[in-house]
């Protein structure tokens, strides 16, 4: 098997120790960094989001995987910005105001990683002025907001009449999911894009800065 | 004959319906949020307890589970937030304007710290005898409650009392870590089972002794193992993994006497099949949110499983009257032929007027006795 399906293929079975091997001997073989992470860990990722969004895979797998992606990564990172390899897009995360949970948003956040994405993850319980300050400081392609809870999802609406307020709503592309949330409730609060799972979340936000580009 | 109790009429209601029969009318009940009650309280009835002021049939109460037997710990405690250590061994903050906690430190953590991991004993009196803080089911607010016994003795000729215990995924997460606990049972499956059978042990002997010592003719039984999508983790691992302790619970508190009610989030229809196998007389609460529809589920498990829950809170926080009624109404037709205890999909939180939850019991009272009549919103089971 070529290297970068072998990075892949062992990815997708969570085995970080060989992800973090076969990288480095990717590398030591010569291979450009970027086509590692795009045909090695990305291909990988893309693989195990496609069978969890089929009920192929749960997750656990989908964590086991993101963790030796990471593992990958952590080799990766400093080279990619040493050759100024630019990640696909920016995107700023986190959970409305009053939701402490935050399972839902590390698996979108897992699968925006894992399709080429640099994230900025600002947590659980983040308020709407918090978001607002976190689109001006990082200038992101996508604020993505997620919600467990059908108390706490109108703090969605709260961080779009922020961003208007501040005169950035039309920097950023935002998008809306958990549980509660539905396309009808995006598309009455302003948002730019509904996504109904985690690996759809990540199509969608890759579509948008591509869009873009 | 003397007169039955409330709570005769109520155990009589309840258990019909969950034997497939059609008693005198559908049983109703529901689980509030403490920050509910107080808006329900400045608007209703401020010195009543609501299952009281509207007669609900079910109250579920819950003694100190937790494997540790101890009050929490305060590490911080402020007017914004709180922070302590539970009797899981977890360090939780609370906000105020959060409903939910958040978990800060796990109890365990890691696969190898699940052998050391001490349990105090099931039958210790504390357990049932004093104050609870009743980690799991308290919601918006930090409360100390009055004991199980004390709880139990105060309501039981009033209404039909439910103990409960853990399903043991629910209880691992609260002990490991959900991100932990659904790695390690595919990483460390060995280890993580062995885990599992202890705490098994441990609720059904905290189970057995509830029913015993209170007479007690139902047990909720509280999982959580699904999301709104499907399962957390493959329904496969469930079957090896946790059916077993799923059946054992059941078989035990079946052979005492009692039914056993399923509390499990999210979408787990996948194993409806398997928790009818295990026992599992009735499912809750139904997520609408999950894509749970009583009325098509009744279709297909028409007779071998009950159902309790499925009205959509969305609707009753921001619904209009003709929206609570329709959906009240549709959703009733699942009670025909018994089978139904109508309540919310999860349970009623602060953002539901208590206009509109006293609205639903009014449609429940007005067209909840049987024989159903359902008029233009009656459909075909």
């Amino acid at each position: 098997m070529p290297i970068l399906e072998e990075i892949s293929a062992a990815l997708q079975v969570g085995n970080g120790k060989k992800v973090k091997e076969l990288v480095q001997n990717a590398l030591d073989s010569g291979m450009d960094v970027n086509d590692v992470l795009i045909q090695g860990l990305i291909a990988g990722m893309d693989v195990i989001g496609g069978k969890f969004r089929n009920n192929e895979v749960y997750v656990p797998e989908v964590l086991i995987a993101a963790r030796a992606m990471h593992m990958g990564m952590d080799i990766l990172k400093p080279l990619l910005s040493a050759s100024g390899v630019e990640p696909v897009g920016k995107v700023v995360m986190g959970t409305t105001k009053g939701d402490l949970h935050d399972i839902g948003k590390n698996l979108v956040g897992m699968m925006m990683e894992g399709a080429g994405l640099e994230i900025i993850d600002l947590g659980v319980d983040v308020a709407a002025d918090k978001f607002v300050a976190a689109t001006q400081e990082h200038k992101p392609d996508i604020l993505a907001i997620s919600a467990l809870l059908t108390t706490t999802m109108p703090g969605m609406k709260n961080v779009i009449e922020g961003l208007a307020e501040a005169g950035i709503r039309d920097q950023v592309k935002v998008i809306v999911g958990g549980a509660p949330v539905t396309q009808k409730f995006a598309r009455e609060i302003g948002a730019d894009g509904y996504a109904d799972d985690a690996a759809s979340a990540a199509e969608m936000a890759k579509n948008f800065c591509l869009a873009a580009q | 004959m003397p007169e039955k109790s409330r709570a005769e009429i109520k155990t009589e209601r309840v258990l019909k319906a969950l034997n497939h029969e059609e008693p005198d009318r559908v049983p109703i009940t529901d689980f509030f949020w403490s920050l509910f009650m107080k808006n329900w309280q400045k608007d209703k009835a401020p010195d009543d307890f609501i299952y009281e002021h509207y007669d609900l049939d079910l109250l579920v109460v819950t003694p100190n589970i937790d494997p540790r037997v101890m009050r929490s710990r305060f590490i911080e405690r402020s007017e914004e937030q709180m922070v302590y250590e539970t009797g899981w061994g977890s360090v939780i903050k609370r906000r105020t304007e959060a409903p939910m906690p958040m978990f800060l430190e796990f109890g365990i953590k890691s696969a190898e710290e699940y052998a050391s991991f001490q349990f105090d004993d099931p039958l210790d009196p504390r357990r049932y005898y004093d104050e609870r803080d009743d980690i799991i089911n308290t919601g918006d607010d930090y409360m100390v409650l009055p004991s199980f016994a004390e709880t139990v003795e105060r309501y039981k000729n009033d209404f039909f009392i439910w103990g409960s215990v853990c399903e043991p995924f629910e209880a691992l997460w609260r002990c490991r870590g959900t991100e932990g606990a659904l790695m390690d049972l595919v990483l460390y499956p060995e280890e993580t089972q062995a885990f599992i059978d202890r705490l098994t042990e441990h609720m059904l002997a905290i189970g057995k002794r509830q029913i015993e010592m209170f007479n007690l003719k139902g047990m909720v039984i509280w999982g959580d193992v699904a999301y709104d999508k499907g399962m957390f983790f493959s329904p496969v691992t469930w079957r090896k993994m946790f059916f077993p302790a799923v059946k054992k619970l059941c078989d035990e508190f079946h052979r005492l006497g009692a039914k056993v009610i399923y509390h499990g989030c999210g979408n787990a229809s996948v194993i409806y099949d398997d928790l009818i196998e295990a026992g599992i007389d009735c499912y809750n609460p139904l997520e609408v949110k999950a894509g749970l529809d009583v009325v098509e589920l009744k279709r297909v498990y028409k007779g071998r499983l009950a159902y309790f829950g499925n009205i959509d809170v969305r609707i009753l926080a921001e619904g209009s009257r003709e929206e609570i009624k329709r959906e009240v109404l549709r959703k009733l037709n699942a009670a025909k032929g018994g089978g139904y205890i109508i309540a919310s999909d999860h349970s009623v939180a602060a953002n539901v007027p208590p206009e509109n939850y006293e609205y639903m019991v009014q449609l429940v009272r007005e067209y909840g006795g049987y024989p159903l009549k359902l008029g233009e919103y009656d459909e075909e089971i």
